[in-house]
């Protein structure tokens, strides 16, 4: 079956070669900035909605969220926006200010081997859909 | 491959009076100067509410520019956001949304509240710039964001059309008219009074102060703790729910519960407290509590829970259905358990439906009846491994464990359908039939055999939301291929919102069974602290979801809102 060889292939790719952008797409609600080719686009968005109708996404997304809280990453988030929230010298006003403010180190600031097992997970579901 | 569309009838905000339409020029006539009256009341009201909160110098808008579009057309704007509610809550509609523009699905979308736009954050900006629609609706948490802030708003006009529309939604459109509905505005004789004869709380009385330990009383610290940290609990007793000078009852506990929660919640004190009075009435209750020993605090949470319940107004009478007690312990902590039994040959099922007020979870596995080293579990190391490298067991697994089917042994069930007798293979199965406001769970840790008490150490995992649904009596009725998502188009979309459950709070038991020593975490103000007899700590989340949890308190995040 060369369609779910390839289909395997590329998505274990993009699952390894970038763990970061994986559970980047997981936690930030922005429009990927490049953009893919269009055959690789139509590929992620195809995944997407098999994630989505199996319920898998959810499932997925749920656990991410879990290890963000167990490994303090929440909590640690929350005070910092708090704190220049707080201070005035931050210059923080409003919603978009904030999240600027806070962005790069709370994507940098996720723990390692919360990645490493987020993308385990990921990787874990996809091969089940590609076999099914 | 084809895009979605969100499709949702929006509210254009123009004018505020409806153009009249239709046939009957009366009735149509009647219906705009109904809505007119209700826009102009709404209007009246909202200025009052204005002119209240002007006094302070503050606006009762969310911003100026939503006070713009609200000023001309708060009908259209209710309506087009409880229609945006409406949809987000519809659990067959699309979790995550594709963006109109970019066609990426995903989980967090913005919609226009003035057009059925649905974008992500970046196209959602270029929208209302071009469209000049300035304001935007969260998917995930229905809140308003405005462009021209730049931030998210807190309009009290929206925010009381989100929670009226989420009660409705969550009650099954059965508005049911609750006694608060109606303002219950104090006459200003009322206000005076109050402010003359009441003195405000000073800024220390939160509730958080530590019990001494008076002899291996930390079982009982922990229990008490539980309680004064659940929210429900704690306004039945801040509410004059028990009424202590008017209280005939000898050796009432819940009299002296109340003055546990009048001390926390009134006086600046910050050291510890003496549960001295709460010590004697539970010794006088009941003897085995009496001496210093350690106990359960599963056993001393019931016999409270017991006390508190026929010190309220329970109702003991054995005759008359349980579930029909109105106390607050009731309120609170009750739910039912239903159990099916199957027979194996002629599959009549036997259902009987208990009461309870707590889960009992095992941790081990059962041997499967009359098979000698059955390893009937595989094991699952799907949620990681701790540093022995033997998996971590799950809350969830535990409560699947729970619900799961299990044969009864060869003598135990006799059924009365088919003539088969004794000696037939049955299954029983245990569901939740009712879900209670305040889920408290326990672990069993402790076993108790003729040779001896042990007790089980293994770490479990547990989540700060935990969704009961599938343990329900009503999930477990569907067949399998129901549960998972269809493959027409419909996504799998989260749990209904009456069966999430919050972290509330966790006792743990360290040590050995007998020397052991009890602390709990409760999470008050959204900030979780650690109790360790009259000692009270700050705690970071990830030290709390870390810790060998023996009790578990979940409360309904549907009343969450109120909780905090």
């Amino acid at each position: 079956m060369p369609a779910a060889t390839n289909s395997s292939s590329s998505t274990s790719n993009s699952a390894s070669a970038s763990p970061s952008q994986s559970s980047s797409h997981l936690t930030s609600p922005t429009c990927s900035t490049t953009p893919l080719p269009p055959s690789d686009a139509l590929l992620r968005a195809d995944i997407n909605r098999r994630l989505l109708e199996s319920g898998e996404y959810e499932k997925l997304s749920s656990h991410l969220t879990l290890l963000l809280r167990e490994s303090g990453w929440r909590e640690s988030t929350l005070h910092t926006c708090n704190r220049l929230l707080r201070d005035p010298s931050a210059k923080v006003v409003n919603y978009q200010t904030l999240y600027a403010a806070v962005e790069r180190d709370a994507m940098e600031g996720v723990d390692g081997q919360v990645k490493v097992e987020v993308v385990r997970k990921i990787r874990e579901v996809l091969e089940g859909m590609v076999e099914a | 491959m084809s895009t979605i569309i969100v499709k949702r009838p929006v509210a254009t905000v123009v004018s505020p009076v409806p153009k009249a339409m239709g046939k009957n020029k009366n009735s149509a006539a009647a219906a705009a100067a109904k809505e007119a009256k209700e826009a102009k009341e709404a209007k009246e009201a909202e200025k009052a509410a204005a002119k209240e909160a002007g006094a302070g110098g503050l606006s009762a808008y969310g911003c100026s520019h939503i006070q713009i579009i609200l000023d001309g057309a708060m009908v259209s704007v209710r309506d087009s956001y409880a229609s945006a509610i409406r949809l987000l809550a519809d659990p067959n509609r699309l979790d995550a949304q594709t963006c109109s523009k970019c066609n990426e699905v995903l989980t967090r979308t913005i919609l226009c509240l003035q057009c059925s736009n649905v974008a992500c954050q970046k196209e959602a900006e270029a929208h209302s710039k071009i469209t000049r629609h300035m304001f935007g609706i969260d998917s995930k948490t229905a809140s308003m964001y405005c462009f021209l802030c730049q931030d998210f708003i807190y309009d009290p006009f929206i925010e009381k059309t989100r929670i009226a529309k989420q009660e409705e939604l969550m009650e099954g459109n059965v508005r049911k008219k609750r006694k608060l509905d109606e303002p219950l505005k104090p006459s200003p004789e009322d206000l005076r009074y109050i402010e003359t004869n009441t003195v405000s709380a000073p800024c220390r009385a939160t509730g958080l102060r530590g019990f001494y330990n008076m002899g291996a009383t930390c079982f009982m610290s922990v229990v008490l703790q539980s309680l004064i940290h659940n929210p429900l609990i704690r306004n039945f007793y801040l509410t004059d729910g028990h009424r202590a000078r008017e209280c005939s009852r000898t050796n009432c506990m819940s009299c002296a519960v109340e003055e546990v929660f009048a001390e926390f919640f009134t006086s600046d004190k910050v050291d510890g407290y003496g549960p001295v009075n709460l010590l004697m009435v539970s010794w006088k209750c009941e003897q085995a509590l009496a001496g210093y020993q350690q106990q359960d605090a599963h056993e001393y949470l019931q016999f409270l829970l017991n006390q508190l319940h026929s010190s309220n107004g329970g109702i003991t009478d054995s005759k008359s259905d349980v579930g029909s007690c109105k106390c607050i312990i009731h309120r609170s902590y009750y739910g039912k358990l239903q159990s099916d039994v199957t027979c194996g040959s002629c599959h009549n099922v036997t259902t009987a439906v208990d009461p309870v007020m707590d889960l009992s979870l095992e941790l081990k596995p059962k041997v499967e009846k009359g098979k000698k080293g059955a390893n009937n579990n595989t094991v699952n190391t799907s949620n990681g491994v701790d540093e022995n490298g033997a998996p971590i067991l799950t809350l969830q697994e535990c409560l699947e464990r729970f619900t799961t089917p299990e044969k009864l042994g060869v003598n135990e069930y006799n059924c009365g359908k088919c003539s088969g007798g004794s000696g037939q293979e049955a299954t029983k199965q245990l569901t939740v039939k009712r879900l209670p406001p305040v889920l408290c769970i326990q672990l069993k840790r402790f076993e108790h055999s003729p040779s001896g008490s042990s007790k089980i150490d293994t770490r479990v995992r547990f989540p700060v939301q935990l969704d009961m649904t599938p343990y329900t009596t009503r999930a477990k009725r569907k067949p399998p291929a129901a549960t998972k998502g269809t493959s027409n188009g419909q996504l799998q979309q989260g749990p209904p919102a009456s069966y999430l459950y919050e972290l509330l709070t966790v006792v743990v038991h360290h040590g050995q069974i007998n020397t052991g020593h009890y602390i709990s975490y409760s999470k008050s103000n959204g900030q979780w602290f650690r109790f360790d007899d009259s000692v009270v700590r700050v705690a970071a989340e990830a030290q709390v979801l870390g810790a060998e949890a023996y009790l578990l308190f979940y409360i309904a995040k549907s009343l969450c809102t109120l909780a905090v």
